[in-house]
């Protein structure tokens, strides 16, 4: 039996624009009157000018019950958006879906939480906002508690949980409540691995009882090990369907190939320009200063920032955020200001040493300082998206959001070491 | 790959005979059947938005929910001061305080809920666009805190009589059951509201201008309700334009219902209830319809 029958899905988002605006007549407020002086003022209601997106196109595919199902795709490829239609947040412009069973959701993490109630009511509450009752949820709780190792904190507010824990009482949630199908956007990100493999081990348990799951992940690693079955959306359209292996593959050769690591549609934002400067382009390269769109792990590579300089003797100062899942990695800044005399091109260049990256894909948000007004900067946020790969699959060797070689050494002695008392 | 038969280890789970069909299609209708009988399947979820609503209200403040209680207190003694002993409006009678908290209670079921109802959806904006739950609920579980307004309003009109009746032995609400009906006109206020609210929900929740417009509306109809001041002052021949505003009719029932020698009458009451059913209707629909959209652009 099919848990998932999706057919000829697509969901279209006006993105509003200014140009598409101005060139369209607009409803206004003076009464029919053209010639009258009065200010143009459209009225709401309408839906607003803009560009047609389709964020997915005529996604066909069906999924057998007890299918773990990997979705993969660069930023914007409408994995979020399919995720969305199938829990009902939003709804298809075309197309259809039948389902079967209880469809529970995990599109991110804590929602349907509330900070300051307890576990124990954000456990009814969180059952609740799935319509299942109150009977039902309280039946579930000791589960939920035991599962998510929660047991000396059910009266705590939530707010007091770390990152970890949250996790663990999200994820209990969900897979307690006998869902069907779950939906889940990336959350193989958080949480200890300990608890990731039991999510997993769990997860794998219920598939063999029937439960439909659908992943988002940026994780290769993760999803080939984990799923039957991967679709790879590209654009909103479906580029690859299949055994994980062979998808992942096509997928990566696909990245790699691309050339620019462009991101997606909508995606940046910041103030990229001011009277100094502006950020003309961010891109990655490799030691021979050609663009690349994927980082192998194993070679040093470099973000360039090109800027356009637009004062003689302004003094600027690159700054580096590298996410991994929305996570901030690492910041890197210039350490010192660069004082550029004369107007023109500027690229500064930031070099990620060989051994640093893990095998996950990476984005960068780009802030300069422009000292010569002070306080003065400007930011491109998700500048750049890549992905890094490594030459050999180190699995389980390679996990966590940087994989940097550092030294290690190991010392044989004859005998065990005396402890010493006073080690503080 | 595991498909489901009956044998399978599945049919043990006890949740697996309710594996019922659903589709979710874009030319699907909505039909409001359906959509009440999930209202009802989330019902629960209604507790949990109101406390939500009611602790982010007072949350990060130094009084907590004293304020609720500053809040409705301050403008009640300001008022029956303003209007009584400085404007002397005149009172049916009674005294202005008892008059003006009697006019208090039914316009405090209408003032505090639509305000607070009309921010369901915009508050709750993150949730929205990552689970779903019909949002119907939402402006609702937005109204419940403004309940506590009127039921402080309602307490401090018990007070007041109650000292009138130990002061000055004068009880002022009739013995027969005309109160009951108080309740019937608080009821219908609510309801009105929440009509309302149907569509100031959607308009904040994709413009915030709403909020001020929102404002400023209800800051001016209480001038045009008979709150304040008693209906028998408003010119003979202009009564029945204030009687096209819903909310009259109510107010003066509430009135005539707790207070002596009053006049109310059913026939406008029956109006404003007509009103309600109609905006109602209406509210369901435009909500039905725009709620869709609007998720797209919150």
């Amino acid at each position: 039996m099919d848990s998932l029958v999706v057919e000829d899905l697509g969901k279209r988002y006006i993105v509003a624009s200014k140009k598409a605006a101005a060139e369209r007549p607009r409803p206004t407020l003076n009464l029919g009157v053209a010639r009258l002086p009065l200010p143009r003022i459209s009225l709401p209601g309408r839906p607003a000018a803009g560009n047609e997106l389709w964020a997915l196109r005529h996604a066909t595919f069906s999924v057998p019950q007890g299918t773990l199902l990997g979705i993969i795709g660069p930023n914007g490829a409408g994995k979020s958006t399919l995720l969305k239609i199938l829990a009902r947040v939003t709804r298809p412009t075309e197309g259809r879906v039948t389902g079967h069973g209880r469809v529970v959701s995990l599109l991110e993490l804590g929602a349907g939480f509330n900070p300051d109630f307890s576990a124990h009511d954000n456990i009814l509450m969180n059952a609740a906002m799935h319509g299942i009752s109150r009977r039902e949820a309280l039946e579930r709780m000791p589960e939920i508690i035991e599962f998510a190792e929660l047991e000396d904190f059910t009266d705590n507010p939530v707010r007091q949980y770390s990152s970890g824990m949250y996790l663990r009482l999200a994820f209990s949630v969900a897979i307690n409540m006998q869902p069907d199908v779950l939906l889940a956007d990336e959350i193989l990100a958080v949480g200890d691995m300990a608890f990731q493999e039991r999510c997993l081990d769990r997860v794998a348990q219920e598939a063999e009882r029937g439960l439909t799951v659908l992943f988002v992940s940026h994780d290769m690693s993760a999803v080939s090990r984990l799923c039957h079955r991967i679709i790879w959306l590209d654009k909103g359209q479906i580029a690859g369907d299949g055994e994980p292996e062979k998808v992942v593959a096509e997928y990566e050769e696909a990245a790699l190939g691309k050339g620019s690591g462009e991101v997606a549609f909508g995606a940046r934002s910041g103030r990229h320009a001011n009277v100094t400067a502006e950020i003309a382009s961010v891109r990655l390269l490799n030691a021979r200063g050609e663009e690349i769109g994927a980082a192998p792990t194993v070679e040093d590579v470099f973000v360039r920032i090109r800027l356009k300089n637009r004062k003689p003797g302004a003094a600027i100062r690159g700054v580096v955020d590298v996410y991994s899942k929305r996570f901030l990695v690492f910041r890197s800044a210039q350490a010192e200001d660069v004082v550029v005399e004369r107007r023109g091109v500027v690229d500064l260049l930031m070099k990620i040493p060989a051994h640093l990256l893990a095998e996950t894909s990476y984005t960068v948000n780009v802030t300069v300082y422009t000292f010569s007004v002070k306080e003065s900067k400007v930011v491109l946020n998700n500048a750049l998206t890549f992905l890094a790969y490594g030459h050999d699959s180190g699995g389980q060797l390679k996990r966590g959001a940087i994989a940097p070689r550092l030294d290690w050494s190991a010392h044989v002695h004859q005998r065990i070491p005396k402890k010493r008392a006073s080690v503080v | 790959m595991p498909t489901f038969i009956n044998e399978s280890p599945r049919s043990a789970h006890p949740l697996s005979e309710r594996a019922a069909e659903w589709v979710i299609a874009a030319d699907a209708r909505d039909r409001v059947g359906d959509r009440a009988a999930e209202v009802w399947q989330y019902r629960q979820i209604l507790w949990f938005f109101s406390l939500k609503a009611l602790r982010t209200l007072y949350s990060k403040t130094h009084l907590g929910v004293w304020w609720i209680f500053l809040r409705t207190l301050i403008p009640l003694l300001v008022g029956s001061f303003v209007y009584g002993s400085v404007m002397n409006i005149a009172s049916g009678g009674v005294p202005y305080l008892v008059f003006f908290l009697a006019g208090q209670v039914p316009w405090s079921c209408f003032d505090g809920p639509l305000v607070r109802g009309s921010r369901g959806l915009e508050i709750n904006r993150q949730l929205l666009v990552k689970l779903y739950v019909p949002r119907i609920i939402l402006p609702l579980g937005g109204m419940t805190p403004g309940l506590v307004e009127p039921a402080i309003v309602g307490v401090v009109l018990l007070c007041t009589l109650a000292y009138y009746r130990i002061n000055e032995g004068i009880w002022y609400v009739s013995s027969d059951p005309r109160p009951l009906v108080a309740v019937a006109a608080m009821v219908l206020v609510l309801a009105f509201t929440f009509s309302v609210t149907l569509f100031t929900s959607v308009w904040q929740a994709r413009a915030r201008d709403a909020r001020f417009v929102l404002r400023y509306v209800v800051g001016f109809w209480v001038f045009f309700t008979p709150v304040i001041y008693p209906l028998s002052q408003v010119p003979a021949e202009l009564r029945w334009l204030m009687h096209l505003n819903p909310l009259t009719a109510p107010v003066e029932t509430f009135k005539w219902a707790v207070l002596p020698g009053l006049e109310h009458s059913w026939a406008w009451l029956c109006y404003t209830a007509a009103i309600t059913v109609v905006m109602f209707l209406a509210g369901v629909r435009f909500f039905m319809r725009a709620e869709s959209e609007t998720m797209d652009k919150i």
